[in-house]
């Protein structure tokens, strides 16, 4: 694309960047989210303040009031627009509307973790209280052979004809199943989208095949993953990657605007049958049995993180990905600030720059106190 | 040779549960040629137009390190 000459044709017109084309200011970098392609492009901060003029300018008057230097730079950050059809030419970009930011969801509680170790719990009273809050998705984790194969089939079929759609399960691996043991369960329960069979001898992905045809088939077949990595517990979470990152869409991105991307309407029965917002954070709600898990969850003390919003949190506030990341309030930094960043995230907003998070000065030390305070936790319970 | 359109064979359609607008409807055989006669029918396949939901969260419900 000749950029001078489209400069020079479209003075009178204004650069309107597409409205699911959002930009999100970061600190060193910035992006652009494409809503509906699913992606994320990124560029250096020094360009953003040119995404502001352009909505108050004509292209003619902006590249009059630009220095030399200036006037190259916004040139390249138009080419890069055009180039990745973020934005176009508009005479009256008042035409085309902002995309309304709200969100909502029609239920009570949208998803749930249940996780097992030394105990089981009563999963269908579970299953019956998530059913009544409208509850779509859930996942079981298995710390020990005690939930495997069996387990998984029983409680996708006490699932069936409930609010709950899928059924994702991270199990340990049984030596004396064989693949075609897990294969079966996944294939008689379409509610199992996902099964991850963790503590294997190797790492490798079994594909099952649900009989559809053509390209259906490729959509509704399942995965089951073994992999040689151990899950201990629930503090073997949290992390967050490149590949953890959400291809933004416009549900999801107004989600994670207004909302914790990880905690919002969630509820979880940890391995001690405690009801929490998620099983490695801190604080109970009660237990499972004793409590009505509707009561628990209207309580404004366990709404509270649903509203951790990104924007709030220290480090993250200066993230470019803080509207694709759906963060951890269990495990900080900052044990004891609130607002830390997630312990278990390697990039650095300031250099733009992905780490291995253990790398950092401090990390490893504040697993171990994290390891401590859950032991205690498990202890009290 | 006719020009009468044929009546429409719709006992067939009907025993194998397919809608009416899937079967060709124009049947007369002087103006049927081969190339009209591929243009016209509508040889589409039993779900064609089914749609298969498939179900997924829409964001990781955790993160586990594996």
């Amino acid at each position: 694309m000749d950029i001078e000459a489209v400069s020079q044709d479209s003075r009178e017109k204004y650069v309107f960047l597409f409205s699911d084309c959002v930009p999100v200011k970061g600190h060193a970098a910035s992006a652009i989210y494409d809503l509906t392609r699913g992606r994320i492009s990124t560029f250096p901060s020094e360009y953003y303040p040119f995404l502001e003029s352009i909505r108050e300018q004509r292209l003619g008057e902006l590249l009059d009031g630009l220095s030399e230097d200036d006037r190259a730079g916004f040139l390249e950050l138009l080419e890069f627009l055009f180039d990745n059809e973020y934005a176009c030419m508009r005479a009256d970009p008042g035409a085309f509307p902002a995309i309304p930011s709200g969100w909502d969801a029609p239920c009570v509680i949208e998803n749930a973790i249940i996780d097992v170790d030394a105990q089981h719990h009563d999963y269908a009273k579970i299953v019956a209280e998530l059913d009544a809050l409208g509850c779509q998705h859930l996942q079981v984790r298995s710390y020990s052979l005690l939930f495997g194969a069996s387990e998984l089939g029983a409680l996708a079929r006490v699932c069936h004809g409930t609010s709950i759609q899928t059924l994702q399960a991270i199990l340990v691996h049984d030596p004396a199943r064989s693949d075609d043991d897990y294969a079966a369960v996944v294939r008689g329960n379409p509610t199992v989208i996902s099964l991850t069979l963790h503590s294997s001898d190797e790492d490798r992905k079994l594909e099952v095949d649900r009989g559809a045809r053509g390209s259906s088939a490729a959509l509704t077949k399942a995965e089951i993953s073994f992999t040689t990595k151990k899950l201990e517990s629930c503090l073997d979470c949290g992390s967050i990657t490149v590949g953890a990152l959400l291809a933004p869409t416009t549900p999801t991105f107004n989600e994670l605007h207004h909302l914790n991307g990880c905690l919002n309407r969630k509820v979880s029965v940890d391995a001690s049958g405690q009801l929490r917002n998620c099983p490695a954070m801190a604080k109970s709600f009660g237990r499972h049995g004793e409590v009505a898990l509707a009561e628990v969850v209207a309580q404004a003390a366990f709404q509270k993180p649903w509203r951790a919003r990104k924007d709030e949190i220290k480090v993250c506030q200066d993230c470019p990905y803080r509207y694709a990341c759906t963060d951890c309030r269990a495990l900080l930094e900052d044990p004891d600030a609130e607002d830390s960043k997630p312990l278990k995230c390697g990039y650095d907003p300031y250099t733009d720059s992905w780490t291995n998070w253990r790398e950092r000065p401090n990390a490893m030390a504040t697993v171990e106190e994290y390891r401590k305070r859950h032991r205690l936790a498990v202890l009290a319970s | 040779m006719s020009n009468k359109l044929k009546p429409l064979a719709l006992d067939r359609a009907m025993q194998e549960g397919l809608p009416l607008c899937y079967r060709q409807i124009m049947v007369s055989d002087e103006i049927m040629d081969e190339p009209t006669m591929k243009s016209l029918t509508m040889d589409f396949p039993k779900y064609r137009h089914s749609s298969a939901f498939i179900r997924r969260p829409r964001k990781p419900i955790s993160k586990p390190e594996l």
